[in-house]
């Protein structure tokens, strides 16, 4: 009689703990899915993304392309093999980092835009706060119509001019939000 | 933020089976995969179970189960001047369920599996960017049964059948319908 009461015991907490893990489980699975929205984004090596964006860095591997309708207050960073294109609705505050052997729009037919050479375009996103002004803040005798070659990062700013608080670049302030969705399973209701 | 998901999910899973290994639950890991009839869908799932009574002839398991598939999105946006444009994203559909399941024992080899469970669905919404933009959580609730075949000591196979009960889902202003379906899947699995 008391085996037979043990091993009941024993099965009751034996099942207690199955369920409290698995609780666990269900509980970490539902409360570690939400995403932090950040405004630095990567177009993925193959991808093509059509895309408004604003107040970001993005920077676009080699083999993809970003396709952009508007753009303000960006720094794209253009691998070799990488292309940016479109920019139909327009261009406004837009650097571009690209590396030779990027596609990257014809600036004769834009306005907007400063084009700067950079030998490795992902060195560059990555020291990007450190190292390079933000994308509203034209450095000094710059031309922001034309060309300006830099080889490397740096150009000539007083580093005190920003600093590392990523909500004064408005990087958080992601506001390219959609109004509406449509899957390709699922229907609508009326 | 997926691989993360699974790693914690991996670990809590190998606490769990050696939690029931200490407490005399033999433990077991399961992967597969399956199609659903509507949508029109491949899904896949894993799940850690731990058998809570066996004899000769039936046993009894409980199992957490994560089950997910995706969904191709067109995306809605408004240009300054009011004028919509569309971009590519993805709707991904993940559920976590606690599953019974009744095992009975039809020679040495074969056996016959039914069960039952519920837990919720997870509807993430994602830009081209892989960017969360929305998402939504509903119940789900499941039946299932099939065939299971030992492969030597500690592997298994099994192939199965499911219903899915879903509930409608809802993404940024957007409603959309769901229904129930049956699906159908192939499963291999491990037991401690």
């Amino acid at each position: 009689m008391n085996k037979l009461f043990g091993i009941s015991v024993l099965i009751i907490v034996s099942v207690s703990r199955l369920i409290l893990v698995a609780g666990s489980v269900l509980l970490l699975g539902s409360c570690s899915s939400s995403r932090t929205v950040s405004a630095n984004l990567k177009v993925p090596s193959g991808q093509t993304v059509r895309k408004t964006v604003l107040e970001s860095d993005v920077l676009i591997a080699k083999g993809s392309t970003l396709e952009v309708f508007y753009s303000s207050r960006n720094r794209y960073f253009v691998e070799a093999g990488g292309a940016l294109v479109g920019f139909k609705r327009g261009v406004d505050q837009t650097k571009i980092y690209a590396e030779k052997g990027a596609l990257i729009p014809n600036i004769e037919s834009q306005t907007g835009f400063t084009i700067y050479t950079v030998k490795d375009a992902s060195v560059s996103y990555r020291d990007r706060y450190k190292e390079l002004v933000p994308a509203h803040v034209s450095p000094l005798n710059s031309n922001s119509m034309g060309i300006a070659p830099v080889i490397g990062v740096g150009v000539g700013v007083d580093q005190g001019f920003w600093d590392d608080d990523r909500n004064d670049w408005g990087h958080n302030d992601r506001s390219s939000r959609p109004t509406s969705v449509r899957s390709s399973s699922y229907e609508k209701k009326n | 933020m997926k691989k993360t998901l699974m790693i914690i999910a991996g670990i809590a899973g190998l606490t769990a089976v050696s939690e029931a290994q200490f407490a005399g639950i033999n433990g077991g890991i399961m992967l597969g995969g399956g199609f659903m009839e509507d949508p029109d869908k491949g899904y896949g799932f894993l799940q850690l179970r731990g058998t809570v009574y066996e004899d000769d002839a039936v046993s009894h398991t409980l199992f957490v189960e994560i089950l997910g598939h995706s969904d191709d999105a067109e995306l809605e946006f408004l240009d300054l001047a009011g004028i919509p444009y569309y971009e590519n994203g993805e709707i991904s559909f993940t559920n976590f369920t606690l599953n019974y399941e009744l095992e009975a024992k039809l020679d040495s080899a074969i056996s016959f599996y039914a069960g039952l469970g519920g837990g919720i669905e997870r509807v993430s919404l994602d830009d081209a960017f892989e960017v969360s933009v929305d998402s939504d959580r509903n119940f789900v609730g499941q039946a299932f049964a099939g065939f299971r075949a030992k492969l030597g000591k500690s592997f298994f196979a099994q192939v199965g059948i499911r219903h899915l009960w879903r509930e409608d889902f809802g993404l940024l202003t957007d409603q959309f319908v769901v229904e129930d379906t049956t699906a159908y899947d192939l499963s291999i699995g491990f037991r401690f």
